[in-house]
Order: structure tokens, then C-alpha cells, then sequence
């Protein structure tokens, strides 16, 4: 693989155009009754978990359930920014993996072009170890603090 | 297709969440090099360089060896393989997705239309 432009590539980015207004299309993605109707890989699967809690550091769980099987593929995470209607950046992780990257992190963009919207989606596979431990950090000083004031 | 067993996968992934090793692995990618000539663009010391390697060592993505008193590193494709295998595979699955949102949006304008 010796190759003059060679790229370690740890991420994934895409980019759509929705024929519907940015907030019809941020809500699709952050309302269970609407993740129910569409967030799974075909029209086959069916949809029984989608839950939301919608706040930084709030957990959203998302199972699909393959036709023929009796188990769903459940994704779970936690909001780390939720910008209404305009971006939303969340971990994701599977609950029952063979094997798989462990915790990822997704970021999705809307923006508003009017009667349409312009999402980007990115997906970070191997999000750095720096961003992860601050997080981390973060989270356990705000415990910290809200231990002692409790 | 060689199938790495999960444990050497953890370790790949865990190597790849550092933009120092990242960058360490695309130099080596173009071609091999001694530790030295490596560490050069860094603004790191020697043994942070050398600390990085052993990680890359450890989950099977460079080689080293020494000759003589020089240190060479060498891009070993494999784990980076199975890497970029996992983002295809997730590509797929949100176009995948992001298909069915523009299904499901066009199916409830239609709805909504009188």
C-alpha cells in the first residue's frame, strides 16, 4: 500500500439535499414517532425502539429489527450538542456487536435553503482519544460538583 | 479476506484514535524510514515518537527493525485494510439511511398536499 497520497481515512462524510424545511427534517431525525417511519436500512425492517431524550448528555437508544428475526440491532448513545434545528452531535455504539469499532461519533448538519435542507453527515470512526478523555473529564467534574451541591 | 480476530482489531482502533499516530502511518504509508527521519515534522521529543511506535507496533500496523544503530519503521497494509473496510461498511449503511429519510420525507409531502 505504498502510495504517494496515501490518507489514514478514520472518518465518513455525506452529503444530502431533503425536499422539506429544515425543521420538518430535524425533527425526523430527533422525534421517536418519526424515527419509527424511516431510520432503519429497508423498508423490511421494522422499527421497535426509538427513544429520545434530547439534551446534552441526555441517551437515545434505536433498535431495528431485521424481517425474519426476532432480535433487534440496538444503537445507543448520548447527545454531547443539540442545536435545534440546526446541528446535532452524538456517540454511537451497537449493544450487541460481533465485532465493531466501538464508540463512534456522529455529527449532523442542517442547513436551511428555504422550501429544501442541506444535511451533512459525518461519522467519525475513530474519533481522537484527546476529545474523548476531555469529555470524560468534563463529565466528571460536572458530577463532582453536582454531588457537592446535592 | 483475512479475518483479524476482535482482540488486534480493539488494538488497531485504539492506535488510530491519535492524530500524531495517524499522521505517523500516512508518512510510513508512502514508504518506509528510520525513526529519526520520522520524528523530524513533529513537535514532539524522541521517546513521545518512540512511544507512539510501540502502540503502532503493538496493534500489527508497522514494522521495526534495527540495522546497525538506525531504527526503521515500515507500514505493514493488513489492519489499515479491515479499517478502511469498516467505513465502507458504514458508508453504505447511511446511505442506506439517509435514502430511506428522503423516501419517507417525500411520501408526507405528498400527504400533506390538499
Amino acid at each position: 500500500m505504498a502510495n504517494a497520497n496515501a490518507k489514514i481515512e478514520t472518518k465518513l462524510q455525506l452529503k444530502r439535499t431533503f425536499a422539506a424545511k429544515r425543521e420538518r427534517v430535524f425533527r425526523a431525525w430527533t422525534e421517536p414517532a418519526e424515527l419509527r417511519q424511516w431510520f432503519a436500512p429497508s423498508d423490511e425492517y421494522s422499527i421497535p425502539i426509538a427513544e429520545v431524550d434530547l439534551r446534552v448528555g441526555g441517551k437515545y437508544r434505536f433498535g431495528m429489527k431485521p424481517p425474519g428475526s426476532d432480535v433487534p440491532y440496538v444503537a445507543f448513545g448520548t447527545y454531547r450538542e443539540v442545536r435545534v434545528p440546526e446541528k446535532l452531535v452524538f456517540t454511537w455504539s451497537w449493544e450487541n456487536p460481533d465485532s465493531d469499532v466501538g464508540e463512534t461519533l456522529i455529527t449532523v448538519e442542517f442547513r436551511d435553503l428555504g422550501g429544501s435542507t442541506d444535511v451533512t453527515f459525518t461519522h467519525e470512526l475513530f474519533p481522537d482519544e484527546k476529545s474523548r478523555d476531555d469529555h470524560n473529564k468534563g463529565w466528571s467534574g460536572c458530577l463532582d460538583r453536582l454531588a457537592k451541591i446535592l | 479476506m483475512v479475518n483479524y480476530p476482535s482482540r488486534s482489531l480493539d488494538s488497531t482502533f485504539a492506535a488510530l484514535a491519535d492524530p500524531t499516530r495517524r499522521a505517523i502511518l500516512a508518512r510510513l504509508a508512502r514508504g518506509p524510514t528510520s525513526v529519526t527521519k520520522l520524528a523530524r515534522p513533529f513537535d514532539i521529543s524522541l521517546p513521545a515518537v518512540s512511544k507512539h511506535l510501540r502502540v503502532l507496533e503493538h496493534a500489527g500496523l508497522i514494522h521495526r527493525e534495527k540495522e546497525g544503530r538506525i531504527h526503521r519503521c515500515r507500514f505493514i497494509a493488513g489492519p489499515m485494510k479491515d479499517a478502511a473496510l469498516w467505513i465502507e461498511r458504514y458508508r453504505r449503511f447511511w446511505e442506506g439511511q439517509l435514502e430511506a429519510l428522503a423516501e419517507y420525507l417525500e411520501k408526507s409531502n405528498k400527504k400533506e398536499k390538499p
